[in-house]
């Protein structure tokens, strides 16, 4: 039972000198002892195999990121998922989220455009009536998603969420209650939409969000 | 022959253990930096183990990033009790057992039935047939091997990172070591060694 932390030298001193003694006069344990040095040494010799730890890691940058913008455009505080700390060199994840941040206050402020197309207002000053021949608003419609809300969201909370990415309500609800999402001008990066849908993904209003594959120029 | 003293991790564990401790204490101020530090250290070593968990590259990045986004949200409640490598392999351990039973099962070869056997090893082609009988381990014996001979694990270590007692380490190992034994000798009576040596 001791052979394997013999092995792999984790046994105390004392346990690891007992065994080493009995191995001299056992030749069943000394053969087992062997074939568990050969077991360890084919484990450790894996070598093959490569593993690239950046993009990985990007990725878990955009987690922290989205979680992080998610978790201010819905509660407006910072919980522990709160921004990370930005040192120099980094990638624009969190300079990213301030410029978002930052954006959607500004649209708060100038724009309020966040619900145009929700049925239900919360303000008294009539909405823009909207047709469908009417012209396009302001947001960049070669990106889009599709997004399913939970039912139990309240207004207030879509707004927030909405406008913590630039996103606009262009569509539905379709079958299955989805809502095909546009994301405000100026147009977003592919890492920039990316941290939107993810934004979408992370927050607990969203049942699923899915991008739109990017429509061809005319 | 007296074998020789293997080489023992735990000689400069103290000193790494530190390094990552207080990398730990930077991360719970936020510190993007540490993040990536510590990051890089287990990234590695991680993919390796669950990759051979899991055998999919795309379910072990995704365990390790899980595992990371746990050390990012909750690295200022870890209170020392254990290695930080403990620590982390336990996370890892825990999110690869949950991602493990929603996918599907892996194809297993029915012709290569589990036998316990007390036969040793020969010098067989070990590597290339020890990914094959690991994979007909059940996944608690199997990681018990990986964390003990690939990671250098200690009988105690493993047993916080499993959250078991000690005595159930030591019960998994020895069945373990016992159903790989026949496993490889059966794979090395599938591919016997003059065969396989004269094709190469």
């Amino acid at each position: 039972m001791l052979i394997p932390w013999c092995v792999n030298g984790t046994l105390s001193a004392e346990a690891d000198a007992a065994l080493r003694a009995h191995l001299l006069v056992c030749l069943r344990c000394r053969e087992d002892y062997e074939s568990e040095m050969q077991l360890r040494t084919a484990m450790d010799a894996e070598g093959s195999l490569v593993f690239v730890a950046e993009s990985s890691y990007q990725k878990l940058l955009t987690r922290i990121d989205s979680a992080a913008l998610a978790a201010q455009s819905a509660t407006g505080t910072r919980d522990a998922a709160r921004p990370r700390r930005e040192h120099r060199n980094r990638t624009p994840g969190p300079r990213a989220v301030r410029w978002l941040a930052a954006a959607a206050a500004l649209e708060a402020m100038t724009l309020g455009l966040g619900a145009w197309l929700w049925p239900v207002r919360e303000s008294p000053r009539p909405a823009p009536y909207v047709t469908l021949s009417s012209p396009a608003p302001s947001y960049d419609s070669a990106v889009q998603a599709r997004v399913v809300f939970r039912s139990d969201l309240t207004l207030g909370q879509l707004r927030t969420l909405l406008r913590g990415i630039h996103a606009h309500i262009i569509d539905g609800p379709a079958a299955g209650n989805v809502y095909t999402l546009g994301f405000a001008a100026p147009s977003a990066s592919p890492r920039e939409f990316q941290l939107r849908v993810s934004a979408l993904r992370e927050s607990p209003a969203v049942l699923f969000a899915e991008p739109v594959a990017r429509r061809a120029a005319p | 022959m007296i074998p020789p003293t293997p080489y023992r991790p735990q000689d400069d564990s103290a000193q790494i253990n530190a390094r990552e401790r207080a990398l730990l204490s930077a991360i719970a101020a936020r510190d993007d930096a540490a993040l990536k530090e510590l990051y890089r250290l287990y990234h590695r070593r991680l993919a390796r183990f669950l990759m051979r968990i899991t055998t999919n590259y795309e379910l072990a990045e995704e365990i390790i990033n899980d595992t990371f986004w746990v050390v990012w949200r909750h690295a200022g409640e870890f209170r020392g009790s254990s290695r930080v490598s403990t620590w982390i392999f336990g996370i890892a351990y825990r999110r690869g057992l949950k991602a493990l039973k929603r996918a599907a099962p892996l194809p297993i070869d029915p012709m290569l039935e589990i036998a316990e056997s007390d036969e040793p090893f020969g010098r067989v082609e070990l590597t290339e047939w020890l990914d094959a009988a690991l994979a007909r381990l059940p996944v608690e014996q199997h990681v018990v091997i990986e964390l003990a001979y690939q990671l250098g694990h200690s009988c105690e270590e493993i047993a916080v990172i499993m959250e078991c007692p000690v005595n159930t380490v030591k019960t998994r190992m020895f069945h373990a070591r016992r159903k790989l034994r026949g496993l490889l000798t059966a794979l090395a009576g599938a591919n016997p060694i003059g065969e396989h040596s004269e094709r190469a």
